[in-house]
């Protein structure tokens, strides 16, 4: 998992996890969306580190053949250049000082998450009743299922 | 002094606040209430179902010995004698209509027009018109979008009840007939009657209209705070509270000043953003500033209006009813901003003068009764 890749994934798992945190977790237990961010972001965080200290080895990756992740400092050459996988090379080498660059983007993760969950907030709404932006867009057949289905309960 | 009094729409959510307010304030009132036999009320009043069959209005106010309730239908004149036979008015609150903006205007027309032409036919033979008085419920939106006047930095003031006619969808041209009928026995017939003319109505127990605003902002969990700019082009929130409307009926009843007269009944102006602002705050849900320029602002609310309008046909053809019926989406597109200062130089007070006291009341209602959901 590349920095690219990993911005893009925190994004989108924001947003989903507040989905189905509003959707399934929150009636058990409402720090659900705090576990959720940690457990993620300790997930990408290792995994990352993992890969940038040669750890995890992603060599294996070359069996594509448009993949040439080079011997020496591979897991560097992947995190920034994580698009290989799809047949993207930024061809970007890692040079002394880019440590810090690269622990922002680490450190951004967190950010993108939130940016995520806070989307996902709007669009499918926070607590149990509620629907977000998705009550104005939602079909008309489904209002009308949702009024059957609470006048049923009622 | 003992007054036998008519309420029509004795079931509907202003008929029973004006009973309960009768009840409490008048001891010396008797009352007749009459409403539609329950199956055809159920089959008319769709709208009350609108989110759920569980939300009920509180007719079991008509249960009390002070009230004599008749079932009667004002399109068929044959129920109506039962209501006029042996008894001699001193006031008849004439709150029964239609109110629904999904309703076809000849159904409008049958139960709003037809429906206070029977009831004034009857009224005229068996009543004593020098002694009775007529309170006719009518709407704001008779006057639609009207022009207004601006004061010198170019904000609008409100209209007042001169504004001319100018109703914008077919429950408030129905609503503009059924003024010129009782204006035409006003006239003719010197009938001692007075029009009031609310602005959307909140309250507890309120179903259709405002309801929908604050279900909305309760769903989705946000309150949409668009400001628009320049400030003058903001857009009013005409808003009455339903227990100011029935008190302000029983006051323009006693009142010999207001015969034939129309009385706007709304509260101070407010704002759209103001309120939905505040209305968020009571909720507990978000509300994000926005800042809009006018023009976009036209663009985005007609999109709006288009979408809402295209859930309407949809509904239509699925034999249903839309969440949001399209005049209410008017609201988002129009300026509507009218005066309460006839009502108030005539001496009447608001218990509920300014929005924020209103809609305190009212979402405090509905979150207690769990009319709104909330997660406690």
């Amino acid at each position: 998992m590349g920095f690219a890749e990993g911005l893009i994934l925190s994004f989108t798992l924001g947003w989903i996890n507040s989905y189905l945190y509003r959707k399934y977790l929150r009636k058990r237990n409402k720090d659900w969306i705090v576990f959720l961010a940690v457990i993620f972001l300790f997930v990408l965080w290792t995994v990352d580190s993992l890969i940038y200290s040669n750890i995890i080895d992603v060599s294996w990756l070359n069996f594509l053949p448009w993949v040439n992740i080079p011997s020496v400092e591979g897991g560097k050459y992947f995190l920034w250049n994580s698009f290989i996988a799809f047949g993207i090379d930024f061809q970007i080498t890692h040079q002394p000082g880019m440590e810090v660059i690269a622990s922002f983007l680490l450190i951004s993760y967190s950010f993108w998450y939130y940016f995520g969950s806070k989307l996902g907030k709007v669009i499918h709404g926070s607590k149990i009743y509620q629907q977000g932006h998705y009550l104005i867009y939602r079909p008309v057949k489904k209002f009308i299922r949702d009024r059957e289905k609470e006048s049923k309960n009622s | 002094m003992s007054k036998l009094v008519l309420v029509d729409g004795a079931k509907g959510h202003t008929g029973t606040f004006l009973i309960k307010e009768i009840l409490e304030t008048k001891p010396d009132w008797n009352i007749i209430a009459t409403d539609l036999p329950i199956d055809k009320r159920d089959e008319l009043m769709a709208k009350e179902t609108i989110f759920s069959n569980r939300f009920k209005y509180m007719t079991e106010i008509l249960e009390n010995e002070r009230i004599l309730f008749i079932p009667a239908d004002l399109t068929q004149k044959s129920t109506l004698i039962h209501l006029f036979q042996g008894k001699r008015y001193d006031i008849i609150f004439h709150i029964a209509s239609l109110y629904d903006y999904f309703a076809e205007l000849e159904l409008l027309r049958k139960i709003n027009v037809e429906g206070i032409q029977n009831l004034l036919e009857i009224v005229y033979k068996t009543q004593d018109l020098n002694k009775l008085r007529f309170i006719s419920w009518s709407t704001c939106g008779v006057y639609g979008e009207p022009k207004y006047q601006k004061n010198e930095k170019g904000y609008p003031l409100p209209a007042d009840e001169t504004a001319p006619y100018e109703p914008p969808n077919n429950y408030s041209v129905s609503k503009m007939e059924q003024e010129l009928v009782l204006k035409e026995y006003i006239n003719k017939y010197q009938l001692k009657a007075t029009i009031i003319r609310p602005a959307p109505i909140m309250g507890p127990y309120q179903i259709y209209g405002v309801f929908h605003i604050m279900q909305i902002v309760n769903k989705s969990g946000f309150g949409p705070g668009i400001h628009i700019y320049p400030k003058k082009k903001r857009l009013a929130m005409p808003l009455i509270h339903v227990e100011d409307l029935a008190r302000s009926a029983i006051f323009l009843a006693e009142n010999e000043q207001s015969l034939g007269e129309a009385y706007n009944l709304v509260l101070d102006p407010c704002f759209q953003e103001d309120f939905l602002e505040y209305l968020a705050d009571l909720l507990n849900v978000d509300y994000f500033n926005f800042p809009v320029w006018w023009p976009f602002y036209k663009i985005f609310s007609k999109f709006l209006y288009w979408l809402n309008k295209r859930k309407n046909e949809k509904a239509k053809k699925l034999n249903s009813r839309p969440p949001i019926d399209l005049s209410m989406a008017e609201y988002t597109t129009h300026q509507y901003l009218f005066s309460n200062k006839k009502v108030k130089d005539l001496g009447f007070k608001f218990k509920f003068p300014d929005f924020r006291s209103a809609l305190k009341d009212t979402v405090d209602w509905y979150l207690n009764n769990k009319w709104l959901e909330s997660e406690y």
